[in-house]
């Protein structure tokens, strides 16, 4: 069996679910599966105003990996140590900060395991960040044992359309 | 309050969510064309900058994200590089169907499409909200979880 089949098997499952953009013909270039406890935030129950505003603006910034022509360092970025493969895309728009983190199953194809507010992380090499980094190899292991992720800090060879830029942050420069 | 519109009513989270396609869109096609302009003509920040006569730290906070840019920004960075908003209204109804489609996803839609409901298999722990909420400490619960 392929990854392609196991990513379809645990959608089936109900462990991984599609995100697809809400707005109707919209494309969709690259795939992008978020695990339950994401796919609850996003399909949670209506709340206040300001719980609507932030669960609507993560779903639209989710969406767009999924349909973006191009995707920048701004967006998207590799954490570090580059050899985990885990990734982060950046929802930034507004407060809180939303950091979700994933790896590559394949070119264009993204798990989004897990997710933190960025004002729980601290700085990029604390105690914090390395506890939801682990968490999100936890559970790509959980889902996808013994297959391993894409590895790699050159972002051309993991999406379609990414853009010039500095997608890793180097050792030693803060 | 009752609706009482010939049109539907829409959600918080609707509204909030084209809200931010929308700023989401604008933005990458600003960037898209900048990254183009500067691989095609050599064109940097600092170029655009003193196009404007602007600080460079301001055009690169422009293009850092979408909530920095105003329709004023985006007008000024356009017409540095020679350009301006090309605008289309597109309607819901008239783009029923994505005209372009991952393999992944296409396989997966096929997929759900061929199964009747009762043969899907289910979650194990289907979502169920545990209470409604009523602030943004919500994102904090469902992560602790």
């Amino acid at each position: 069996m392929s990854i392609h089949h196991e990513i379809l098997d645990r959608v089936g499952r109900g462990m991984l679910f599609p995100v697809l953009p809400r707005a109707r013909g919209a494309t969709i270039r690259r795939a992008l599966f978020v695990s339950e406890g994401l796919h609850a935030v996003l399909t949670s129950a209506k709340g206040d105003e300001a719980w609507e505003r932030r669960v609507a603006e993560l779903s639209a910034d989710l969406e767009v990996f999924v349909e973006a022509r191009t995707i920048d360092p701004k967006y998207l970025f590799l954490l570090s140590p580059a050899h985990d493969a885990v990734w982060e895309i950046r929802s930034t728009r507004d407060q809180p900060s939303i950091r979700v983190l994933g790896l590559f199953a394949w070119k264009d194809v993204f798990i989004a395991t897990n997710h933190a507010l960025r004002e729980d992380l601290g700085g990029w090499e604390s105690r914090e960040w390395k506890t939801v980094k682990s968490v999100a190899r936890a559970e790509w292991r959980k889902l996808f044992n013994p297959y391993q992720p894409k590895v790699g800090t050159d972002p051309k060879q993991l999406v379609t359309g990414a853009l010039d830029g500095k997608y890793f942050k180097t050792a030693g420069r803060k | 309050m009752e609706n009482t519109s010939k049109l539907p009513a829409v959600s918080d989270r609707d509204i909030f969510y084209y809200r931010q396609r929308s700023k989401n869109r604008l933005f990458e096609a600003l960037t898209s064309f900048f990254a183009e302009e500067a691989e095609r003509r050599g064109i940097t920040k600092r170029d655009i900058a003193e196009c404007l006569r602007r600080d460079p730290a301001l055009i690169t906070r422009w293009l850092t994200a979408p909530s920095n840019l105003t329709l004023d920004t985006i007008s000024d960075l356009l017409l540095s590089l020679g350009a301006e908003m090309d605008y289309v209204v597109a309607k819901f109804e008239d783009r029923p169907q994505p005209n372009e489609m991952h393999p992944l996803i296409a396989r997966l839609l096929a997929r759900v499409a061929t199964i009747e409901p009762k043969e899907r298999i289910q979650p194990k722990k289907p979502y169920q909200p545990l209470t409604q909420p009523q602030s943004n400490k919500r994102v904090h619960e469902i992560r602790a979880q």
